[in-house]
């Protein structure tokens, strides 16, 4: 909507329009509404609602069956504890229910087989994102178009965005293709595609690939980003990570940011002792650094990327519960709230078409803040070699190099450069997105 | 659901916010923002509740429908008791009775279009055909004055009065049959305010619709309510017919709400009668009547003769003598300069140099007190008091004055009589048990009735 359309209504005659209002009331009669009939209509959900709940649900019953099958009924530190009722309960129930089967202590389901822990989270969230994104931007194209068109003005968001979409992509697709590089002996420390340098840096079998003439090498197509110091291909290394790094980033998000947004609204609609367990709760997590939770559990039981992103996503939400009640309990007094009441509007509607409408600037700023922080903690954690062992990163990548930044800068570099950009373009994919979504906010011209 | 009950009909209303303290959140006292009021609405009746801010309107317009739970009280709707209703029963009611709020920009979700906030009491209340509300939608939009197309707008692309008629379309989508105004018009401009209103009233005939108007502005009750309650601190102090109520108000502070209302007329200069103070906190209202630490015709004691004004102001200086804030040396500092070269330099003045009589004149000069007043106890007893005060004991001269001049009005909570079928005051003028059982009170109430 244009600013002089909205002034040119501001400014409609009064006069006019009250005699069409008059005229109108006069000459016609209110809808009458069956409430009976309505009433007595048993309203159920709708059916895009009800695939939903049972996606959720049968989501919910293999994951949580999976860690049960696995750490309650196999050998755990927690199973260790059972004692004799340890004894009753056998991993192997699974093999007597139909197209499952157990595979080294875990549940094994048809199609997909074992499902690595972490991807249990990252399935969900990306089931999230099309239910509460895509789909409702498919529905309604108007509203669609109305959104765009704001969000478009932001040139350097709208290239962010792209970005980090064709970065989705070619890590999502890229890593079920591909497999994870493998160290290779004598394929070390081959430059990327069009970089020479000293042969003495490439091993005996890389200097086979690579375009060595003269006592330099010249990196080929064959390995486009050149290989690590154990001979890595990087090119392999760097769409791997990619996956990792949105992982990361997006699924301990999403689940910060559902449980802050959830007890932020519910502890400010209701308020009294709810708000105040929820609260005081909150500060007693604030002070588990999540940081240093996680080098414990590392220690303890070693790490793993669902750790990783279990400790991110369920402890480090109570910095951003705490913005969104102080946004939220202003929004509360509105009349609006008061408006929605009166109309009859049960708890749960006020919460979701009202309050969190209108917390969204910081639900996005948040967001905005916390994908790129996980992020980089992810590549600092693997920098350290703290990260998951198995799956190879971007901040892994990079630790790789920086014994010999002056020789192989490319191992360290190239990388660094993708992290850089994902981190940037997070950050400005947060501001236009919290811009385009406020219809006060006429956008950044 | 006989003929004989009202559509709507409030009982004895309470509503009390507590005050919690320390670190157990105890209970020190309470806010008595509604504290006992009863009215009743006809089916198409307007009822406007007017008072001064902060008297408990707002309050009292949303315990009344149940967005605040109310302390106590009965509010009964078709025969029905709200108070007893469970969350389902509440819902059905809520499509009989919508409210509009004083703030047109902030009563809409800025981030909800206009045709979906105005869809929205259909969309909760479990109206699920779409097609068909946004046909509802776009009439009701079109007999406010605006256009469907504005469906898709927000509610900032509008301006106060459309906002404020795109609130009416919201509260009358549910075809409601009481629709409950808080201060619809205050928030926007003179010009725009007929409009509103009009557009309320028009409806109300078409529609038959009971409303209850809240309002600071007696100008807007005049305008469309049929009969009118004024609230002081909580409590009804007079309800009656507009009509009756604006040419014969029977409570002070009735009149001196009247008398505020501008008038374009020169000569006529209303009743002249000036409201002084704030409205006491309502934690801690005045004993008796509520309205008599501001009343301008509080009805002295027994046996005392006083011209009114002159009454008023041993009353005020009572009041200010017993909380301690009659300040003798800056009275002394003003009566020194208006009496000249005698005291010498400012700087010297004190009260306790300057002779006792003498800063008693003053005193009763501050306090527009003549210096004999015209009936000889209360004569004594004042000069009494002022002795005491200006040789230094407060607490004596609050005594004296306390015990010598209380009046009926701070003793006793004033009853609520009916004076016709649908006019009632509370007020001991209006009470021949207290006022007239003496030939001077009986002098004072006439005095009262015909000004001048």
């Amino acid at each position: 909507m244009s600013r002089e359309s909205s002034d040119q209504s501001a400014a409609d005659p009064a006069d006019s329009s009250t005699a069409a209002a008059d005229g109108g009331v006069a000459d016609a009669r209110f809808e009458d509404v069956d409430w009976d009939r309505i009433d007595s209509v048993n309203r159920g959900r709708s059916l895009k609602s009800r695939i939903w709940l049972t996606i959720v649900s049968i989501w919910a019953t293999a994951f949580g069956g999976t860690l049960f099958v696995r750490y309650v009924m196999g050998d755990s530190i927690l199973s260790e504890r059972l004692g004799p009722l340890q004894d009753a309960l056998d991993p192997t129930v699974v093999e007597a229910i139909p197209l499952l089967s157990l595979n080294d202590g875990w549940v094994s389901f048809p199609v997909v087989g074992v499902v690595e822990l972490h991807n249990w989270l990252w399935w969900i969230t990306l089931a999230g994102f099309v239910y509460y994104g895509a789909l409702p931007l498919y529905e309604n194209p108007r509203m669609t178009r109305y959104y765009w068109r704001r969000f478009r003005k932001n040139k350097a968001a709208v290239i962010s965005g792209l970005f980090l979409v064709v970065i989705f992509l070619i890590g999502f697709v890229g890593s079920r293709v591909t497999s994870q590089p493998e160290p290779e002996a004598g394929l070390d420390g081959i430059p990327p595609v069009g970089i020479s340098t000293e042969s003495y840096n490439v091993g005996p079998a890389g200097q086979k690939v690579a375009d060595c003439a003269g006592g330099v090498c010249t990196g080929t197509w064959e390995y486009p980003f050149g290989t690590t110091t154990s001979g890595e291909d990087i090119f392999l290394g760097v769409i791997h990570g990619m996956e990792i790094s949105m992982m990361v980033g997006l699924t301990a998000t999403a689940a910060s940011l559902v449980i802050a947004a959830g007890i932020a609204l519910v502890s400010v609609y209701y308020g009294g002792w709810i708000d105040e367990i929820a609260f005081r709760w909150v500060d007693i997590q604030l002070t588990f650094p999540a940081f240093f939770l996680y080098l414990l559990l590392v220690y303890s039981i070693g790490g793993s990327m669902f750790i990783l992103i279990l400790i991110f996503g369920f402890i480090e939400w109570g910095g951003g519960a705490r913005l969104m009640r102080s946004e939220a309990l202003q929004r509360r007094e509105e009349p609006y709230i008061t408006a929605s009441k009166a109309a009859g509007a049960n708890p749960l509607w006020t919460m979701r078409k009202h309050l969190l409408p209108n917390i969204s600037n910081t639900i996005i700023t948040y967001a905005s803040l916390s994908i790129p922080s996980i992020i980089l903690a992810e590549a600092a954690l693997s920098f350290l070699g703290l990260g998951d062992p198995t799956m190879v990163s971007w901040g892994q990548l990079i630790a790789d190099g920086r014994d010999n930044l002056a020789n192989l800068w490319w191992i360290s570099t190239i990388p660094g450069i993708f992290l850089f950009l994902t981190v940037l373009s997070f950050n400005f994919l947060g501001d236009a997105l919290r811009d385009a979504i406020d219809p006060r906010h006429e956008g950044a011209e | 659901m006989s003929s004989s009950t009202s559509l709507f009909e409030v009982r004895n209303l309470e509503k009390h916010y507590p005050i919690n303290r320390g670190l157990f959140n105890t209970e020190v006292g309470r806010v008595r923002a509604v504290d006992g009021i009863s009215f009743s609405v006809e089916r198409g009746e307007t009822i406007g509740i007017v008072g001064e801010s902060g008297c408990g309107k707002s309050t009292a317009a949303t315990s009344m429908i149940r967005l605040e739970e109310p302390t106590a009280g009965e509010i009964d709707f078709r025969g029905e008791d709200i108070t007893e209703y469970d969350e389902k029963e509440l819902r059905r009611f809520r499509r009989e009775v919508q409210m509009i709020f004083q703030d047109p920009d902030s009563s809409f979700n800025p981030r909800m279009n206009i045709g979906n906030a105005v869809a929205e009491p259909l969309i909760v209340q479990g109206f699920d055909d779409e097609q068909r509300r946004r046909a509802i939608v776009g009439d009701l939009l079109e007999r406010v004055g605006l256009s469907a197309d504005d469906m898709n707008r927000f509610p900032h692309e509008f301006s106060g009065g459309q906002k404020q008629r795109i609130a009416l379309a919201r509260a009358l989508a549910v075809n409601p049959s009481l629709l409950v105004a808080d201060e619809p018009v205050s928030a926007l401009d003179v010009s725009i305010q007929s409009e509103v209103l009009r557009l309320i009233d028009r409806f109300q005939d078409e529609l038959g619709l009971a409303v209850v108007v809240i309002s600071h502005d007696l100008g807007v009750v005049q305008e469309i309510c049929d009969r009118v309650a004024v609230m002081y601190l909580g409590e009804f102090v007079e309800v009656g017919p507009t009509e009756e109520l604006f040419t014969d108000p029977q409570h002070p502070y009735t009149r001196a709400l009247l008398s505020a209302i501008p008038t374009p007329d020169p000569t006529e200069r209303g009743l002249g009668v000036e409201l002084t103070g704030d409205v006491p906190e309502p934690s801690d209202p005045p004993s008796g009547c509520r309205f008599h630490t501001r009343c301008p015709e509080v009805i002295p004691p027994e046996g005392i003769d006083l011209a009114q004004d002159t009454w008023r102001s041993v009353l005020h200086l009572r009041k200010q003598v017993i909380a301690d804030q009659v300040d003798l040396e800056s009275i002394a500092e003003v009566g020194a300069i208006e009496a000249g070269d005698e005291f010498g330099s400012m700087d010297e003045v004190e009260a306790e140099d300057i002779d006792n009589d003498r800063l008693i004149g003053w005193v009763r000069q501050e306090y527009e007190l003549p210096n004999q007043l015209g009936d000889t106890s209360a004569e004594q007893t004042l000069s009494q008091a002022l002795e005491e005060l200006v040789s230094g004991q407060q607490e004596a001269a609050a005594e004296t004055l306390t015990e010598r001049f209380e009046t009926v009005c701070e003793r006793q909570d004033p009853e609520t009589r009916s004076l016709s079928p649908d006019h009632r005051v509370a007020c001991h003028l209006t009470d021949d048990s207290v006022v007239g059982s003496t030939d001077s009170e009986n002098e004072y109430r006439r005095q009262l009735s015909s000004p001048e």
